[in-house]
């Protein structure tokens, strides 16, 4: 990782000291956490957070769209794996998967993501609340396909 | 998972989704052929000495919708013994209905969990083998 969230936004300009200070006061220690509360509080915004986000985990940051994901592509994954490691997958290509993750970081997940849909994984960050709304879009139940 | 290779002719005009269930039954064993309409799926039926063991078809087609094609399929002596599964958006009773009117042997509604698109496909192979025997 090329550094942590804050001092990225920090270096970046979007974000003063005092600011970062006072939302690590107030962030608990959950991961992904911090870049939501910046945002809900109107100190950045997405664009910025998803530029931080890039930079901090060197991969590319995706927005997600979770009304224009294929369902099916969201069911890749069972759906408890995914809500746990906080993971979408939103394309497939000639055997590979492009995984949407809060924390690309996670080699475990990576793997098991690979073992479970025998794709290989090519990670990207996204934000939490774009992954959960795409998971809940995926998920919603349909009578008759199980 | 199988001594054999089972051929499976997957009919399916949505990128993502021929893509997806292509890749899953190929991870599996199967030798998967894809086409993107109906029309294609004929031609290739009609070319091919190496029928299929089973065919998915999705009912949302370009040209010939599924409905119509399994209807034809079952009407041709060279394919009417191939076990068709329908693929369809639709979870209603009437769509279920109709295509097992039109001669569906199984139908699996889109989303579906892949786990049961493989027992569904497996069932159907295997229904394949039974009825020709080997």
């Amino acid at each position: 990782m090329a550094g942590r969230l804050g001092d990225i936004l920090v270096d970046k300009g979007y974000l003063n000291e005092k600011q970062l200070q006072n939302a690590l006061n107030a962030q608990g220690s959950e991961r992904g956490m911090l870049g939501v509360l910046l945002m809900n509080r109107g100190l950045i915004n997405k664009v910025q957070l998803g530029e931080a986000l890039m930079v901090q985990f060197e991969v590319p940051y995706r927005e997600l769209a979770a009304e224009t994901l294929n369902p099916q592509l969201v069911r890749l994954l069972p759906e408890k794996f995914a809500r746990q490691r906080q993971v979408v997958p939103i394309t497939v290509s000639s055997g590979s998967m492009t995984l949407a993750m809060v924390a690309p970081d996670d080699i475990e997940t990576i793997c098991e993501a690979e073992l479970i849909t025998g794709y290989s994984i090519e990670p990207v960050v996204a934000i939490q609340k774009d992954i959960i709304a795409s998971l809940d879009h995926g998920f919603v139940d349909c009578r008759l396909s199980d | 998972m199988k001594d054999k290779t089972f051929r499976v002719l997957l009919v399916e005009e949505e990128q993502v989704l021929a893509e997806i269930t292509s890749f899953r039954l190929e991870l599996l064993g199967y030798q998967v052929h894809t086409v993107g309409s109906a029309e294609d799926a004929i031609v290739h039926l009609q070319a091919t000495e190496d029928l299929p063991h089973g065919i998915v078809v999705d009912l949302t087609l370009p040209g010939m919708n599924g409905i119509q094609l399994i209807e034809r399929l079952g009407a041709d002596e060279k394919t009417t013994k191939i076990p068709v599964m329908a693929l369809s958006h639709e979870a209603d009773l009437d769509a279920v209905q109709n295509a097992f009117v039109a001669g569906a042997s199984d139908y699996l509604v889109a989303p579906y969990n892949p786990i049961t698109l493989e027992d569904k496909v497996e069932e159907m192979v295997r229904r394949s083998d039974e009825a020709v025997g080997v």
